[in-house]
């Protein structure tokens, strides 16, 4: 996958620099373990800093460096006027359109501040969407109470993110506002260095994730992208020391950090979201960062449409952490038509000469690498083998409709309605004549994913009485004890506040949190009236694991 | 002086002796006096009537006339807080602002009373004067009432007041 690192305007290219000079430090770490590798890593991502001033520019390198609007702004700047900086990208249109159609992943970083940010941040959005490029804008929305900005300012900054909202276009919006706490005063660029930390860090781990699509599925980044709202990245590191697995309470406070972004706007709940983790641990490990993030997800809302797709980025360098990019929550939209094929194009430049540069290793670095090439790159077989991977990768062709008789499991129906295919949601808006087979142990674990729970309410009557009658004729619930003493409660009785504090229990064993977990999904999508088609069998009493039958355990032989 | 149909005044004897003589004493309730206001009742009532009938319509008219007045006034209020607020509003986790409006029907005038909320430091005029003003021109062009005029801020305690006045005759000059 090929990613663009797209800066607009000063306050952009400031957090750009941030966020390539983290890249740079991984690199330097990759390199020491496997030079190829951080070869490859480096070719995948380019940085470009857009601005109307040549002056703000001149401490980037040359080749990254891209002035629009000679003409219009005479290369000092916008003049703190969005409509001219908006004037100056149409003049320098070609270049960057040429520049976005390199790549696949276009992620564009502006502030809300003066002139360019504002005035071109989305219109450049615009022109990667119109490319179908995979496009997360980050945009910056500045404090006029703190004096950052006018109010007028900061009034245009609204209208961007509106733009954004009525074009469809997921948007990152940080909010400068956040970053002042009256009772820890700090200066200045210590509040920025603050917030864009986060950012970069993030976005690094998104990169590990985005750059090799082997570990995501790109239909389902589609649907994570879909729609208009916005989106909020986190980052926790969690870098336990080598041989060692991170402790549940590192892991708590991973999962914490990772949740709770302040400074991204997002009042909505979580909708579908894209976990990455990033680190050489156990899957024991991965299994309580997800369960945490969902408990997490889950409490917001009694019906949540928390829907998440997870991911590892692979060999990333230390320090590892988890990152989460949470997408809010705003309907049900068809996935977003994606060309993954500019990886094909590059490739095939590749071969000749190259126009994608990538983040250079700097000399100055601790570790000595080969200096910056960013022109002429030779072809090397790994590129070219890694660019040939992902050229064979699904193309999304949402208009073509597939035959019903595909989905040869409820399973991969279920998938299809979840990536909104046309043929599957013809499909789910009918299906009295469907013979699609349903497997009780099969719609059991489709019950149990959240992701299945955006699925159910566009499945016809028909479909949700077939799954009911499935999940009740053919799966015998145990009538399980929960609770100890007078707290002791059945779960043929227990009410529905019970059945969601008790399913966030960690002290559960696992087979009765997967009952519980079914009965309780049953109640929240059918009604509680659902569970009295189940036929409760009493349960087995569970072996005694106390403390005190452990101690006497040695004396039963 | 006498008039038709009232009793005549009893006549006292009075001494020449040079000695006073103990004088009767007149009745508290001359028989008389009553029957004069009860036969002045037949136009005094109706005349009550009809005043009270028109006091109340006045009174009503001029409740009504008052009431519309501090609803136009009110109206205008409620909406300039809710324009003003609208983008400070945006991702607020609790209302941004404290308002109050106050009214002066007789002379047409609407104060609206804005205060920053808790934590907050926006509206004042101390360091967001030019903010202000351009907020208030921002509202007052988003509500496009011509007949409403605002005048120059002040600060009152922690408040800054928007001084408004309503003048229905430049809703008719602007009306083509």
């Amino acid at each position: 996958m090929n990613i663009l690192l797209l800066s607009s305007g000063g306050g952009g290219g400031n957090i750009l620099r941030s966020l390539k000079a983290l890249f740079r430090r991984d690199l330097v770490v990759t390199q020491k373990a496997d030079p190829k590798y951080a070869e490859r890593l480096r070719r995948a991502l380019t940085t470009r800093f857009i601005d109307t001033n040549e002056f703000s520019l001149a401490d980037v390198p040359k080749e990254e460096r891209l002035v629009i609007g000679s003409l219009t702004t005479k290369r000092i700047g916008s003049m703190h006027n969005p409509e001219l900086a908006r004037k100056a990208l149409d003049e320098s249109r070609k270049e960057v359109e040429s520049l976005l159609s390199r790549h696949s992943v276009v992620i564009v970083v502006g502030t809300g501040g003066k002139g360019t940010g504002a005035g071109t941040i989305f219109p450049i959005a615009q022109m990667a969407r119109q490319q179908k490029k995979l496009v997360i804008p980050i945009f910056v929305r500045p404090s006029f109470e703190r004096h950052e900005v006018e109010k007028r300012r900061f009034d245009h900054a609204l209208k961007v993110a509106e733009q954004f909202d009525a074009a469809g276009i997921r948007l990152m919006e940080i909010l400068n506002d956040r970053g002042y706490i009256d009772a820890h005063p700090e200066p200045q660029p210590v509040v920025w260095e603050r917030m864009n930390l986060p950012i970069a860090r993030g976005l690094r781990g998104l990169i590990y994730v985005l750059w090799d699509l082997s570990q995501v599925d790109p239909s389902d980044l589609s649907i994570l992208f879909a729609g208009h709202g916005r989106l909020r990245i986190g980052f926790s590191e969690l870098d336990p020391p080598a041989g060692h697995e991170p402790g549940d309470e590192q892991i708590q406070a991973a999962v914490r950090g990772c949740w709770e972004n302040p400074f991204c706007a997002f009042d909505g709940p979580v909708g579908t979201s894209l976990v990455c983790i990033q680190g050489d641990w156990s899957n024991v490990v991965d299994g309580k960062i997800k369960g945490q993030i969902a408990a997490l997800a889950l409490r917001q809302a009694a019906e949540s449409p928390y829907n998440p797709l997870y991911a590892r980025a692979v060999r990333a360098p230390r320090p590892w952490g988890v990152t989460t990019l949470f997408a809010e929550h705003t309907g049900n939209y068809p996935p977003l038509e994606i060309d993954w094929s500019a990886e094909k194009k590059v490739a095939l430049r590749l071969n000749g000469t190259s126009d994608t540069d990538g983040v250079p290793v700097e000399e100055e670095d601790e570790v000595a690498v080969s200096p910056s090439s960013n022109v002429e790159v030779a072809p090397t077989a790994e590129v070219i083998s890694v660019a040939g991977a992902v050229a064979e990768a699904p193309v999304v062709v949402p208009n073509e409709p597939e035959a019903p008789a595909s989905f040869s499991t409820f399973w991969d129906f279920a998938r299809a309605v979840n990536r909104s295919d046309p043929a599957a949601l013809a499909l789910a808006a009918d299906g009295a004549e469907s013979e699609i087979p349903m497997d009780v142990r099969e719609v059991r674990k489709l019950l149990s994913t959240f992701w299945f729970r955006s699925v159910f309410p566009r499945l016809s009557k028909h479909w949700q009485n077939r799954i009911l009658d499935v999940v009740t004729q053919h799966a015998t619930i145990p009538d399980h004890t929960i609770g100890k003493g007078r707290n002791a409660v059945h779960f043929s009785d227990m009410t529905t506040e019970q059945r969601q504090q008790m399913v966030s229990d960690p002290t559960l064993a696992d087979e009765v949190r997967a009952d519980l977990q079914l009965v309780t999904t049953v109640a929240m999508l059918w009604g509680d009236e659902a569970l009295k088609r189940f036929q409760f069998v009493p349960a087995t009493p569970a072996p005694d694991n106390s403390r005190l039958a452990a101690l006497l355990q040695p004396f039963r032989h | 002086m006498l008039k038709p149909g009232h009793a005549q005044p009893e006549l006292l004897p009075v001494s020449t002796s040079g000695f006073g003589v103990p004088q009767p004493a007149v009745p508290y309730r001359a028989t008389g006096i009553g029957a004069i206001e009860r036969s002045g009742l037949w136009w005094i009532v109706p005349l009550f009537v009809a005043a009270s009938g028109a006091g109340f319509a006045w009174g009503w008219k001029w409740i009504d006339a008052r009431r519309a007045r501090v609803d136009v006034l009110r109206t205008f209020g409620e909406k300039f807080i809710r324009e003003f607020e609208k983008p400070l509003r945006r991702n607020a986790t609790s209302p941004p602002t404290k308002s109050r409006v106050r009214f002066a029907p007789r002379r047409l005038r609407v104060d609206i009373l804005i205060a920053p909320a808790a934590g907050r430091t926006y509206p004042n005029l101390v360091d967001h004067k030019r903010n202000m003003e351009y907020d208030v021109e921002r509202v007052m062009r988003l509500l496009r009432n011509a007949s409403f005029v605002n005048g120059p801020l002040y600060a009152q305690g922690s408040w800054v007041v928007v001084p408004c006045r309503f003048q229905p005759d430049r809703q008719q000059e602007g009306a083509s």
